[in-house]
C-alpha cells in the first residue's frame, strides 16, 4: 500500500526518478501522480527519498520464500537474500 | 580473549567492568592509569566506543576535558549518570553516536581513545573510525587502542581459536553478536597516518595497547585498479555466484578501484561487493576511465542488498570516509545504482553526510550512455528490464536449483525416483521463464499452473503410449499442478517486477491449494 500526502510534498520530483517501473510521473503543477497502480512494487524506494516524509509504503519484498520464511521464523526471517 | 563477552556485558552496563575483570588476567585499573598518564591537563580527548565510561571518567577527575561516545543508549544514560554522581560533568560528555560515520570536528582533539571498539566494526567500519580519528586529532594528536587481536604465536594462536570458537557461539546465542579480532592492528594504523610509538601485548597476546601519534604527511588513498576482461575463473566464479542461494564466498574487498586512468573529472560509481556484481560492472566500463567505490553490502547484490538494509546512507558516507574519497578529485555527484534507492536516502546522504550524489540508470550497461549524455538517462535506462534475455538470465539457474531440490528427496525415496520428475520440474521452470508475460493472469500460481499444464501435454502423452494405467497419469497430472503452482509462487522472488501484497494475497490459498493437491497424490500413490 502507498500512501501520499499532498500538503507535506515539497515537489522535488525525485519520486518519480526512483521509481524502478516508472509509475510515478511528474504533472503540470509540479505535484506528483501514480499511474499504473498495478506495476508499482511496493519496493519503497519514493518513500525511502521523500524529503517531506509525504509518501509512505508498507515496503517490502515480492517474495514467496520470504513469506514462508517469516510464517515459519517470524517477521524478521526474510528471504535470506538480505 | 574474553573480551567477547563483553557483548554480553553491554546488554547490563553496572555489570560492565566487573564482568570484563572476572575473565580477563591483565590488571586493568594500572593499564587505565597508564594511558590517563599519556594525557596533559586540560586535553581534549575523544572516548569511541567508551562504554560504561569508566576512562572517561577516569580522564576527566585527572583534568582532561572528555567526550565519550557509544552506539549503545544504555551505556551513555548509565555513564552520564555515572558523571554527575561524580560531579564531574563539567569535564565529560557522553553522547549517542556512530563512529564511523559521525560528523567530525576537524582537528579538535589532542587524543582519540578506542578501547575494544574497533573489534565491534566490520573492516570498513573500522578503517572509517581510524579516518576519523586521523581527522579529528590536532597535529601530533594521540590514538590509544585496546583491542583484540588474534596471538602471534602458532601455539597461543591454535589455543585462541580453540577457545574462541566456544565463546563466540554462547556471546552469539546470548546476544546475537560476534566480534573480530584484529589482524595486523599496528600495520594498519600505520597505513592510515600514523607513527606507532607503543606496542603491548597483554593476555597472552591475544590483547593489544598500541599508541600513536597523527603525522602531518601520508600517502595518497590507496586505488586498485580493476580489470574491464574476465578471466575463466571470473567466469566460473559468476557462475557459482549466480547459482548459490547464499553469497558469503562470493565477496569482493571494498575499497576503491578504478578502470582505465581517471583524472579530476572521472565518473565514480557506487556498487555492491557481491562477486556477479563486480564483474559485470567491471566488464561493462571495458574502454571507460571511471572510479568505482565497492561498499560492504556483506557479499549480497544491489537490489537486495538496498532492501535488506546493507546498501544505505551509511555504507556509501562510512566508505567515503574510509577509502578517503574526498582526497580523490572525481566528477560530481557520485552516480548509484538505481536500484539502491529502495535503502539509499539521496537527501540523507547529501544533508547529514554531505556526499552528492543521484540515481544513475538501473542496469551498468547504460553507464557509459548516461555519462557521455551529462548525466541524464532516458526512460528505457530507468526502467526495470523484465525481456526475455532478462527473464532467461535468471530462470537458468532458478530451473536447475529447482531440480537439484527435486531430484535429492526423489533418490531417497526411490520408489518415486523418476528422472521424468526431475525433468519435469526443469521445464516447468524454464517455461514459467520463459513464456512469463503470455501466461494467464497476473497471479504466479495461474501462471505456474498453466507451465504446469503445458508441460503435461507431452509427459501425460508419452506416460499414455507406453501404457500407463488410469490412476498413474492422474498421480502424474496432480504432480505437475503441484510442482507448476509451487514453482510460480517460487518465481516470485526471482523476478523484479513482484509486489509483496500480490504475493501476500496469493500466499494462503496457494498453500491451501497445494496441500490438498499433496492429500490427492498420496492417495493416489497409496492405493
Amino acid at each position: 500500500m502507498i500512501t501520499y500526502d499532498r500538503d507535506k510534498c515539497i515537489k522535488c520530483g525525485t519520486c518519480a526518478d526512483v521509481c524502478p517501473q516508472l509509475t510515478i510521473e511528474i504533472c503540470a503543477d509540479g505535484y506528483p501522480a501514480q499511474v499504473r497502480p498495478e506495476d508499482c512494487l511496493e519496493c519503497g524506494a519514493c518513500a525511502k527519498n521523500c524529503q517531506g516524509e509525504a509518501i509512505r509504503v508498507e515496503a517490502g519484498v515480492g517474495c514467496f520464500s520470504a513469506l514462508v520464511n517469516e510464517t515459519l521464523f517470524g517477521k524478521r526471517a526474510g528471504c535470506g537474500c538480505g | 580473549m574474553s573480551y567477547i563477552y563483553m557483548k554480553i556485558l553491554e546488554l547490563i552496563p553496572e555489570e560492565y567492568d566487573r564482568g570484563i575483570k572476572k575473565f580477563a588476567a591483565t590488571d586493568f585499573e594500572a593499564l587505565r592509569d597508564e594511558m590517563a598518564a599519556l594525557l596533559g591537563p586540560g586535553d581534549r580527548v575523544l572516548d569511541v566506543g567508551c562504554g560504561p565510561g569508566t576512562f572517561a571518567l577516569l580522564a576527566a577527575s585527572r583534568g582532561a576535558r572528555v567526550t565519550g561516545w557509544d552506539r549503545n543508549a544504555d551505556m551513555v544514560t548509565f555513564a552520564t549518570g555515572k558523571a554527575a554522581e561524580l560531579e564531574l560533568a563539567d569535564n565529560v560528555k557522553f553522547e549517542v553516536r556512530d563512529a564511523p560515520a559521525a560528523p567530525l570536528e576537524r582537528e579538535g582533539y589532542d587524543a582519540v581513545v578506542m578501547s575494544l571498539a574497533l573489534s565491534e566494526m566490520r573492516g570498513a567500519e573500522q578503517l572509517a573510525t581510524l579516518e576519523g580519528a586521523w581527522r579529528t586529532l590536532k597535529p601530533g594528536g594521540k590514538l590509544i587502542i585496546v583491542d583484540e587481536v588474534p596471538p602471534r604465536r602458532f601455539l597461543a594462536k591454535a589455543w585462541y581459536y580453540f577457545k574462541r570458537f566456544w565463546l563466540k557461539l554462547i556471546v552469539y546465542v546470548v546476544a546475537r553478536a560476534v566480534t573480530r579480532p584484529l589482524k595486523d592492528l599496528p600495520t594498519t594504523v600505520a597505513s592510515r597516518g600514523f607513527t606507532v610509538t607503543k606496542e603491548k601485548y597483554l593476555e597472552g597476546g591475544a590483547l593489544l595497547y598500541l599508541v600513536a601519534e597523527k603525522t602531518e604527511t601520508r600517502p595518497h588513498p590507496e586505488i586498485a585498479a580493476a580489470s574491464t576482461k574476465l578471466t575463466f575463473r571470473d567466469r566460473v566464479a559468476n557462475v557459482a555466484s549466480d547459482i548459490s542461494l547464499y553469497s558469503t564466498f562470493f565477496r569482493v574487498e571494498p575499497g576503491l578501484y578504478r578502470v582505465g586512468k581517471p583524472g579530476p573529472a572521472a565518473p565514480l560509481l557506487v556498487t555492491a561487493n557481491f562477486t556477479l556484481t563486480f564483474n559485470l560492472v567491471r566488464r561493462a566500463l571495458a574502454g571507460l576511465d571511471a572510479y568505482v567505490l565497492v561498499i560492504d553490502t556483506r557479499g549480497i547484490n544491489v537490489w537486495c542488498a538496498a532492501a535488506g538494509g546493507k546498501f544505505d546512507a551509511r555504507e556509501v558516507a562510512l566508505s567515503y570516509r574510509a577509502f578517503r574519497l574526498a582526497e580523490v578529485p572525481h566528477r560530481e555527484p557520485a552516480v548509484l545504482p538505481k536500484l539502491s534507492a529502495t535503502g539509499v536516502a539521496e537527501y540523507k546522504l547529501r544533508d547529514d553526510f554531505g556526499v552528492r550524489a543521484a540515481f544513475g540508470p538501473v542496469y551498468i550497461r547504460d553507464f557509459g550512455a548516461y555519462v557521455t549524455a551529462g548525466y541524464r538517462k532516458t526512460p528505457a535506462m530507468n526502467r526495470v528490464d523484465w525481456g526475455l534475455a532478462k527473464r532467461l538470465e535468471v530462470t537458468w539457474s532458478f530451473a536447475l536449483t529447482n531440480a537439484a531440490v527435486v531430484a535429492l528427496p526423489l533418490a531417497v525415496f526411490h520408489r518415486l525416483y523418476s528422472p521424468l520428475a526431475v525433468a519435469a520440474v526443469a521445464a516447468i521452470s524454464l517455461v514459467i521463464g520463459a513464456l512469463f508475460p503470455w501466461l494467464p493472469t497476473r497471479l504466479y500460481s495461474i501462471k505456474g499452473l498453466a507451465a504446469g499444464a503445458l508441460v503435461a501435454i507431452p509427459l501425460l502423452t508419452y506416460k499414455w503410449l507406453a501404457g500407463a494405467g488410469g490412476s498413474s497419469l492422474a498421480a502424474w497430472a496432480v504432480f505437475l499442478a503441484f510442482a507448476g503452482i509451487l514453482l510460480g509462487l517460487e518465481f516470485s522472488g526471482n523476478t523484479s517486477v513482484s509486489s509483496p501484497s500480490q504475493v501476500r494475497q496469493e500466499f494462503k490459498p496457494g498453500l491451501a491449494v497445494l496441500a490438498g493437491l499433496a492429500v490427492v497424490f498420496i492417495l493416489l500413490i497409496v492405493l
